[in-house]
């Protein structure tokens, strides 16, 4: 593997966490709307 | 930065797989990885296999015979965690392992510690599940639902199971993120996202599934076991709390659980059909979008689950027709698959006779699950036979099915050896033929009315449940076959081809059967031209 791919992948990791805890954010605003 | 200068020094000298046990506790190749999981997967399977042939043969005559009926439940319950998250689920990301690096033309997987961390976790979350068969107050009966207030009644069983689930749920989410990070960074120059296998759009699909709802199954579990011995209420209705909350939580993991165990199924089908037919897949974007629409539509019918619950009546409309929808990406992909075969020249070897197989009665297992998807239907079906006949058509001549065609389409690869096809065809008529007499039946006993998950049932059902337990043990005992010829073409055989299949296109096929322990160090250029999927 080449570092900028090892970076990139790293990279990833880290916007799948921010989508994740978008994600809950989201739903739990749901949830407590109303 | 030291860790890339270590992986650099260590990249020369790892041509060779290390020896003996080393090899598989410390591996980071995702062939190993990947025949580790499958492994796995084999061995819950028949684990899980052995439950279900206890429940069977206890169901296969009225009144009690062979088991207590606690024990009953407990089989019930384990059968169903084990067969998910230890035999399906396993499988499918064994399956990943070994063949998404091979199919982008990428050296490896994206994260392969965290690989090996994936793996070696699940041998221990099962050993702590299977445990609390032998603890006192037995395994969890509840049913793998596992709702509260009934669930909170499991003795000291209750946190294993918990830490246990906790334990998969971990495993799933990294091994999700690697499969994301390796499709999203890892691809060959020039295989575009539309260009990419239709295996690896399911499972890049099925990975973001994963790491939406295996957070929100650990979140229900730990309220559960915060109300057991922490005295919180979440789901204690004296306490302010409410039980149906759980119900919610559960389903929202729950369905969209579902389609990340037939996702992949979906993809190995659309493998194996045009290899076949000898065709490329009929409407291959079609295809892709099928499978993000289905993945969307996973998110907002989880209370089908629980129309019988009571709800208002726009929430029963809502998840009546969020759930038909369901229905036209399905067929989109149903229809796709048959005008692949349309006109093409078909041969009809192992993977092609499951994957056809798939086609047909995973068909079946979606008609049924549209008749439960009608409201006021639902409320004669629910809890019944009916459910249990529906969920099975789709998860073993659907996911298991998918599985075992996809072992027998890349076991000539992994191996470098041909199966015995007379075998292979052998365990496929005998699997199809007592697949369908095990769970047919159970359909008219649903639809007459016998609830799920008893020992024991009245007389007027006692022909369709003696035929059902004939079809289980066929069923079950062929799948000795099904190991036996795998554990042959290990040991040996009629040599491999590259391509293997006459019609085989993509890049796992231009590298040699039995791939070497490192493939695409250089990555391959892709055009246009390239035949990727």
């Amino acid at each position: 593997m080449q570092d900028s791919q090892r970076r990139a992948a790293r990279r990833t990791v880290l916007w799948l966490a921010l989508l994740a805890l978008a994600f809950y954010l989201g739903f739990f605003a749901l949830m407590g709307w109303r | 930065m030291s860790i890339e200068h270590t992986a650099h020094g260590a990249h020369e000298h790892h041509d060779e797989p290390m020896r003996g046990w080393r090899r598989w506790l410390y591996a980071t190749n995702h062939k190993d990885i990947g025949t580790m999981y499958l492994v796995f997967s084999l061995i819950m399977f028949f684990v899980g296999g052995t439950m279900a042939l206890i429940i069977r043969a206890e169901l296969f005559q009225p009144g009690l015979q062979i088991v207590e009926p606690y024990f009953f439940n407990q089989m019930t319950t384990m059968h169903a965690l084990v067969m998910i998250f230890g035999a399906v689920m396993p499988a499918f990301v064994g399956l990943a392992n070994w063949m998404v690096p091979l199919m982008v033309g990428a050296p490896d997987m994206a994260l392969p510690r965290m690989n090996n961390w994936s793996f070696w976790i699940l041998p221990f979350a099962f050993l702590m599940l299977l445990s609390t068969l032998f603890m006192e107050g037995g395994a969890p009966a509840g049913g793998w639902t596992i709702y509260p207030p009934l669930v909170l009644q499991t003795g000291a069983a209750f946190p294993f199971v918990i830490l246990s689930i906790h334990m998969m749920g971990i495993s799933s989410v990294m091994g999700a993120i690697n499969v994301i990070a390796t499709i999203l960074n890892l691809r060959a120059p020039g295989l575009t996202l539309m260009r990419m296998p239709l295996f690896v759009w399911t499972w890049l699909i099925t990975a973001y599934l994963l790491i939406a709802v295996m957070p929100v199954l650990a979140g229900a579990v730990t309220m559960l076991l915060t109300d057991k011995y922490f005295g919180t209420s979440f789901f204690n209705a004296a306490g302010g709390g409410d039980p149906v909350m759980f119900q919610h939580i559960f389903w929202f993991f729950g369905h969209p659980e579902v389609y990340i165990m037939i996702l992949p199924a979906f993809g190995i089908v659309s493998q194996i059909i045009p290899t076949f037919a000898r065709k490329p897949l009929f409407g291959y974007s079609s295809m892709v979008y099928a499978t993000a629409s289905i993945a969307f539509l996973s998110f907002i019918v989880w209370a089908h689950h629980m129309f019988t619950v009571g709800m208002p009546l726009a929430g029963e409309l809502f998840f009546m027709y969020s759930t038909m929808l369901i229905a036209v990406p399905t067929g989109v992909k149903v229809f796709n698959w048959i005008s692949t075969m349309w006109k093409g020249s078909m041969t009809f070897e192992t993977p092609m006779l499951f994957a056809i197989a798939f086609v047909v009665l995973f068909t079946i297992g979606g008609f049924s699950g549209l008749m439960l998807a009608i409201a006021p239907a639902d409320f004669q079906y629910h809890d019944t036979y009916f459910v249990v006949a529906h969920f099975h058509y789709v998860l073993v001549p659907g996911a298991v099915f998918s599985i075992m065609a996809a072992v027998y389409y890349w076991l000539p690869k992994w191996t470098g050896h041909m199966y015995d096809e007379k075998m292979g065809r052998l365990h496929f008529w005998l699997s199809v033929i007592g697949v369908n007499i095990l769970f047919f039946p159970q359909h008219f006993l649903g639809l007459a009315g016998m609830p799920r998950r008893i020992p024991d049932y009245a007389l007027q059902f006692a022909e369709f449940n003696a035929i059902s337990s004939v079809g289980a043990f066929i069923f079950g005992f062929s799948q000795l076959l099904f190991a036996y010829n795998v554990w042959k073409t290990v040991r040996g055989g009629e040599r491999a081809t590259a391509q293997v299949w006459e019609g085989a296109k993509g890049l796992e096929w231009t590298l040699p059967s039995p791939a070497p322990h490192h493939t695409f160090q250089t990555p391959p250029r892709i055009t246009a031209d390239t035949p990727t999927h």
